[in-house]
């Protein structure tokens, strides 16, 4: 049927107060209602006009009939629920669809109708389900997501380390120009540890590269001394890593060469000492020729 | 209507709310004449009219709680109740006879007689009918046939068209040239203000 406009709803109001619409006109009416809200005070005005049809006449009852009443009021279960099978008890335009449908006997609700409010229940309810999970699922792999940018800013430091650490190395080794000492320590090609020296006179910096070095037993660690007019002068301390290697870079020294005779490596505790407390394992002389 | 007959018809459906059977004994001695002559209308014979008033007031007790004063009158109310239960009863009866003489049903058509309430709201309730009937008997013959048609038989336009032999867009059109003329006569009485 073609949907009402407001004037065709307008003109049929009256008739659908009185409930003389038929169902498909009383359908479009319901669903012009909806449409056209302005209309719902005109309509209440009508339904009100059909209350005062049934109040024209009056008739006294016998008395028996309030006996009857009494009787069947006493015997009422109080807490019986309102039966939906009872007639309407619509009083205004709101509830015309409801009095509609019990007063007429064939206007019983279809099945999809009773049903798809279970349906639409059912959809909702599976639908949040696939949400949580899909938040959980997204939480998971925003998570992961997380974790591996943190591994990659973690690589990315450490290779920037790396190459902060190799740039500080060439900067040593080729600023020093003239002025790099070189110190071997340890036998060349052999297969116990040795070490390399590298000191820039010029900047006072040096670097040890250290090789094949035994691992240190825990809370020990190695020193590296530089030998200045026959004393020990302390230095950094470190620890091999896995394989027995380190270098070490930026090592604070003296931007002279005089008095220094050797450098030397002693094991001490892991905080390092002021003066050697074993025996040097390796030894390096340190002399104009090694410039 | 009056604000002393609202405040006391409230009253009553609180109590029938809190399940005091003495108020819905109070409702029915104050409506029972007005819903037995409007069921004697439809259904035009005595004992289903009275059946129609009992069920009445005891859908009114279990429902007391669903009232809405907003929407309708306590009489507007309990007559929506009892129409629909009367026009059930004779939809019913009229498929368990199909052959009955459609003549037969319209002995309902005869004018009722009006007995002398006794007690004030009934006669108030008299009172208000008597408007009612002076709306009614301002319309044009025509125009007072379909809507009784419609509101005392259940019929729908169309069934109304039919049963008159006349065009649905002139029924239409009584129709809703008589309810219009009827909601502005009866004014106050019909929005449920003073009288």
């Amino acid at each position: 049927m073609t949907p009402f406009t407001i004037d065709d709803a307008r003109a049929l109001l009256p008739a659908f107060a009185l409930d003389a619409l038929d169902p498909p006109e009383r359908q479009a009416m319901l669903d012009a209602l909806q449409r056209f809200p302005e209309l719902h005070a005109e309509l209440d005005t009508f339904v009100k006009t059909v209350h005062t049809l049934g109040t024209s006449e009056t008739v006294m009852p016998a008395p028996g009939l309030r006996d009857r009443f009494l009787q069947r009021l006493a015997t009422a279960d109080p807490d019986a629920p309102p039966t939906d099978a009872a007639p309407a008890m619509a009083a205004s335009s709101g509830d015309r669809l409801q009095h509609r449908s019990t007063h007429r006997p064939s206007a019983r609700r279809p099945l999809w109708r009773r049903v798809a409010p279970l349906l639409v229940t059912a959809a909702l309810a599976a639908t949040v389900v696939v949400l949580v999970r899909s938040q959980a699922s997204l939480r998971n792999e925003l998570d992961a997501a997380r974790l591996a940018y943190t591994k990659g800013q973690s690589t990315i430091a450490e290779r920037d380390q790396a190459l902060a650490e190799k740039e500080a190395v060439l900067r040593t080794l080729l600023g020093g120009g003239d002025a790099l000492l070189v110190v071997n320590m340890g036998v060349p090609n052999a297969t116990g540890p040795g070490m390399q020296f590298f000191w820039n006179v010029k900047d006072g910096r040096g670097v040890l590269h250290a090789f094949r070095l035994p691992q240190t037993a825990q809370g020990r660690a190695y020193q590296l001394w530089l030998i200045r007019d026959g004393q020990p002068v302390p230095s950094r301390v470190f620890t091999p890593d896995g394989d027995g290697s380190t270098t070490l870079f930026d090592i604070e020294l003296p931007q002279s060469t005089t008095g220094v005779t050797a450098v030397a490596v002693t094991e001490e505790p892991a905080g390092g000492s002021k003066l050697p407390t074993t025996q040097p394992f390796l030894v390096g002389t340190v002399s104009t020729r090694s410039q | 209507m009056t604000d002393l007959r609202t405040a006391r018809e409230g009253a009553l459906l609180e109590g029938m709310r809190r399940g005091e059977q003495e108020a819905a004994a109070a409702l029915y001695d104050m409506y029972s004449p007005m819903l037995l002559a409007l069921a004697l209308r439809i259904c035009g014979q005595q004992p289903d009219a009275e059946e129609v008033v009992l069920d009445t007031f005891m859908q009114a007790w279990r429902d007391a709680h669903r009232y809405d004063a907003s929407r309708a009158t306590v009489a507007g109310w309990l007559t929506t109740i009892a129409r629909s239960r009367a026009l059930d009863l004779v939809r019913a009866r009229v498929r368990r006879q199909h052959a009955t003489d459609a003549a037969q049903l319209r002995q309902v058509d005869e004018p009722m007689i009006t007995s002398t309430p006794l007690a004030d709201s009934v006669l108030e309730h008299a009172e208000e009918g008597a408007a009612v009937r002076r709306a009614m008997a301002q319309l044009s013959d025509k125009q007072r046939c379909v809507i009784e048609m419609a509101f005392y038989e259940g019929l729908t336009h169309a069934e109304i068209a039919t049963r008159l032999m006349e065009p649905l867009g002139t029924i239409k059109t009584r129709i809703r040239l008589g309810m219009m003329r009827l909601r502005d006569t009866l004014g106050p009485l019909a929005l449920g203000g003073q009288s």
